[in-house]
């Protein structure tokens, strides 16, 4: 049995702990010499230099901005190397490299490094236990020792109250507390008393937003990002020794074991169909069909239980939150899940499936076909902190209410990447655009990032699909778009894919921010109504890059390379025969535009470098064409772009 | 006034939930109630409702909501902004400026930049010496350079053209916009300064300047094309000029430009030819 185990297992824990070996060949430059050649030409078709990029964005002064998400507005053509960088590090399939990536995004610097160094904090006795597996818990014990006190020093300026209004203030707006009883109920049972929630929704009402948007950045800086980010990187680093470890010749109980430990319970499974439904410091399970529910899996710093890690080597596993905080959901603690193999299914009814609210979250499911559907801060998603998933094979289905698929908000990094597989991206159908679209939902997904308008900036989303034929859904707000002093992502290295969105997507930036959407090969289809496939609006920054294929381009307005209200829009478009459909011509495909009140333009460009194209427009191929008011479409012979 | 919201706040949101009825009544709310139901996220049907009530009675109250939302303007809530823009815009030229001008010495710098700029989607020239003050305000220098361009204010001419030389990018931006706007000639050769900006957002704004100032502009760009000796951006958009202004005494120094060494500089004096010649056929 334990040989059948090891034989079953084997061959996801190669590609769970090894290198991506494809994944080591270098990506193709997103930005090389070429492409910025074609970007100065086309501005010198306008009389303009690449200079003229950095006309001025940064008009506001929020506060919690990421330096290098601010410089976008200055200098936008850095912000490909920023997604090279981020797909680099995700295509190495190597924690430790993406750690190091996050790390540098979130401009957390180096942790403390005054921390007392931990003893052998391990108290507990698994003599019962097979040796290797006591040694390897012995071992993740003494880590999760170290873990928890980072943790402690990263919140350790904090007071009690000022957690709760930093908690209460966030989760009440995400699920609306304000008008629903139930999620008062689960608010009360998470460790936000009812005071603390009613506060914030007064807070949120208030005409002036100075006194709520004061007490909260006052609290967040009070944060150590480091301390944080090292408490999340110690965890995952052990839990995935532990797997590692785990995975070897072990016997297993036959059935379920508990310890407890001061930092949680720890659960020892079966080889067999086991059920969790408690809080604990560490689930590890070997195989079989099992459930995680309630609170299995979910870390709550509020509730004294800041850290947990799952880890299931096996089986088709069912991970079932119905609390606020469902299984890979971290509030104001770090929680680690790893699912080496099955086709698993990942339901949350409120955050979780890596949702970081002031924590940090990994979860990595290596093998099987897996659904993960959550109603919101779900699928990589953070405020305040840290939230990764990486699902290695298999068609995966993602869907989320809003806010998820690698989002990120104040001070957080999201990142969402998916090695292999045709997958499905689904987000809305649970928040109505109320006074935009009210027949619309929000969907705020597929990598959005977004500050808290006006007070603080936001974070980076990114959301990487290295291989398949993928569907991208979400109606408003998603898919490498930006709100407010932050930046986004959507980074898709092959196949066919589908990418569908109502407004603001598709490479998108929105008020004095940053929104990308790279799509390196396949004949790829976009459509989208209003402000998509690379534009941007009021002193943002807005790109779309397809490299290779057949694309094709449809939209209503404001959209396919078009600035609005003094902002960079750019739609690059590599190579392939592509068609360009737009109802309103004189809006899209590089049309420049005025600022309204403001009577200046900004900088709008289509460029295509290869193929016989088509645009509704009537523009040429194989020869620029000037649009209204300083836009540009830049068609190019193919001659002039090999001499590039 | 933090009490009468609270007593708003109290009326508008806790109330209902407590059983009692629905009482709004937007004709006979005060001022702050009008104002949460405004800015109150509209994610249901009745607070949507309130939210238009809110608005339109804002707007039947002109010259009153003016006051108090200016009152209020330096709170950092777009609403406020966007309810003082409607109502400006609505009301009477001389109600609504009779009350933005009261508030251009206010001791916020957000209040007097805001009151400068609404004034300027009103038609109250005579105004222009409560704004021009504001020319040496560095808040509100922007906003009052726009309003008094909008009010075509020929005495402000020689106080905006230093700011074509400001070092915020946006302030070069509007006064490039007001010296078209008021379209005094003695603008014209520091608009030509501007042609050569290190950024496209001025010299295309004091191009287009230029191009509506027409004979005076025309003249003088045609002598510096002849004379001067310009950076190849300067030049290029000098050319865009006289083929936007159809110059037909430009075609001779275009046809020699059409020879030029720099490409840019050939292809711009051509396409100006073209516009010329289509327009004069």
């Amino acid at each position: 049995m334990r040989h059948g185990l090891l034989c079953l297992v084997a061959p996801t824990i190669l590609l769970f702990l090894s290198d991506r070996s494809a994944g080591d060949e270098p990506g193709s430059s997103l930005m090389g010499q070429a492409e910025s050649n074609h970007i100065a030409a086309a501005l010198g078709c306008l009389n303009m230099t690449p200079r003229d990029l950095a006309f001025a964005k940064d008009h506001a002064k929020p506060e919690l901005v990421l330096e290098k998400v601010r410089n976008f507005l200055y200098e936008p053509m850095e912000a490909p190397g920023m997604a090279e960088a981020i797909l680099d590090s995700a295509t190495t399939n190597r924690a430790d490299k993406l750690w190091d990536q996050v790390s540098k995004l979130l401009e957390a610097g180096p942790a403390l490094s005054s921390l007392p160094v931990p003893g052998d904090s391990a108290t507990n006795s698994w003599s019962e236990l097979d040796p290797g597996l006591a040694n390897a818990l012995t071992a993740f014990q003494i880590q999760t020792a170290k873990a928890q006190r980072h943790l402690t020093a990263a919140f350790a300026k904090l007071t009690p109250d000022q957690k709760q209004e930093l908690g209460a203030s966030t989760l009440a707006e995400l699920f609306n507390a304000a008008d629903r009883e139930e999620v008062r109920d689960l608010l009360r049972v998470t460790g936000l008393p009812d005071d603390a929630v009613t506060r914030a929704i007064e807070l949120g009402l208030d005409i002036d937003p100075a006194p709520g948007n004061d007490q909260y950045v006052s609290a967040v800086r009070l944060i150590d990002r480091a301390l944080l980010l090292e408490s999340g990187r110690i965890l995952e680093t052990a839990a995935r020794q532990l797997t590692e470890d785990a995975a070897q010749d072990i016997c297993w109980p036959s059935s379920p074991r508990r310890f407890d430990t001061a930092l949680g319970a720890i659960f020892v499974g079966t080889l067999e169909d086991d059920e969790y439904g408690e809080p604990a410091l560490l689930i590890i399970d070997p195989a079989g069909d099992d459930l995680y529910e309630a609170e299995a899996g979910t870390a709550n710093g509020l509730m004294g239980r800041g850290l947990s890690c799952v880890t299931d080597l096996d089986g088709a596993d069912r991970y079932h939150g119905q609390g606020l905080l469902g299984p890979g959901a971290a509030l104001f603690g770090v929680s680690v899940l790893f699912d080496l193999a099955g086709d698993d299914s990942y339901v949350c009814d409120y955050m979780g499936q890596s949702g970081a609210a002031f924590g940090c979250t990994w979860l990595e499911d290596a093998g099987g076909d897996d659904v993960y559907r959550a109603y919101a801060l779900s699928q990589a998603a953070a405020t305040v902190g840290v939230a990764v998933l990486r699902d290695l094979s298999g068609r995966d289905l993602y869907e989320v209410g809003y806010q998820g698929q690698a989002f990120a908000s104040v001070w957080s990094i999201g990142i969402l990447v998916d090695v292999e597989g045709n997958d499905r991206y689904i987000a809305g159908g649970r928040e109505l655009d109320h006074e935009r679209n009210p027949e619309r939902y929000l969907s705020l997904s597929q990598g959005f990032a977004t500050g808290r308008r006006p007070v603080t900036g936001g974070g980076v989303a990114a959301l990487v699909d290295l291989a398949g034929n993928d569907t991208y859904e979400a109606d408003v707000y998603g898919q490498g778009v930006s709100y407010w002093y932050a930046a986004a992502f959507l980074l898709d290295a092959g196949g066919h894919d589908s990418y569908h969105v109502h407004q603001y997507g598709q490479g998108s930036g929105i008020h004095l921010s940053t929104g990308l959407l790279w799509d390196q090969s396949g004949n790829d289809k976009y459509t989208g109504f209003a402000l998509v496939q690379g534009n941007a609006h009021d002193y943002a920054v807005g790109m779309l890059f397809d490299e290779k294929g057949h694309d094709t381009y449809t939209a209503d307005h404001y959209s396919q390379g078009r600035a609005i209200n003094n902002s960079v829009a750019i739609l690059m478009d590599s190579a392939g025969n592509d068609g360009y459909f737009a109802r309103k011509n004189d809006e899209c495909q590089g049309a420049g535009h005025d600022g309204v009140h403001r009577e200046y333009g900004g900088l709008s460009m289509l460029l295509d470098l290869q193929g016989k194209d088509f645009y509704s427009c009537g523009a040429k191929n194989g020869a620029p064409s000037r649009r209204p008011l300083h836009g540009i479409i830049y068609d190019i012979k193919e001659e002039e772009n090999a001499s590039k | 006034m933090f009490d009468q919201r609270t007593a708003a706040l109290w009326m508008a949101a806790i109330l209902p939930t407590l059983g009692f009825a629905d009482t709004y009544n937007p004709t006979n709310a005060p001022f702050d109630e009008l104002l949460f139901h405004l800015q109150r996220y509209g994610n249901t049907p009745a607070r949507l409702e309130r939210k238009e009530a809110s608005r339109q009675e804002f707007l039947r109250r002109e010259a009153s909501s003016l006051q108090y939302l200016m009152n209020q303007i330096h709170i950092d809530n777009f609403w406020i902004r966007i309810m003082v823009h409607q109502v400006t815009k609505s009301a009477e030229d001389h109600q609504a400026a009779d009350v933005l001008v009261e508030f251009l010495e206010s001791d916020h710098e957000e209040t007097r930049k805001h009151a400068a700029y609404y004034l300027g989607f009103t038609m109250a020239p005579d105004f222009a010496d409560r704004v021009l003050p504001l020319l040496q305000d560095e808040a509100a220098a922007g906003a009052a350079m726009r309003t008094l361009g909008k009010w075509r204010i020929e005495s402000a001419t020689t106080e905006i053209i230093p700011f074509l030389g400001h070092d915020e990018e946006r302030k070069r931006v509007l006064a490039a916009n007001a010296l078209r706007d008021i379209g005094d000639p003695r603008a014209v050769p520091d608009l030509i300064t501007s042609l050569g900006d290190p950024m496209f957002t001025v010299r295309n704004t004091s191009a287009r300047a230029l191009s509506s100032l027409g004979k005076v502009a025309e003249k003088s760009i045609l002598k510096e094309l002849k004379t001067g000796d310009h950076e190849i951006v300067v030049k290029r958009q000098m050319i865009r000029i006289l083929g936007e202004m159809e110059s037909r005494r430009a075609k001779t120094t275009l046809k020699r430009l059409g020879r030029d060494e720099d490409p840019g500089v050939r292809a711009d004096a051509r396409e100006a030819l073209d516009r010329i010649a289509s327009a004069t056929r």
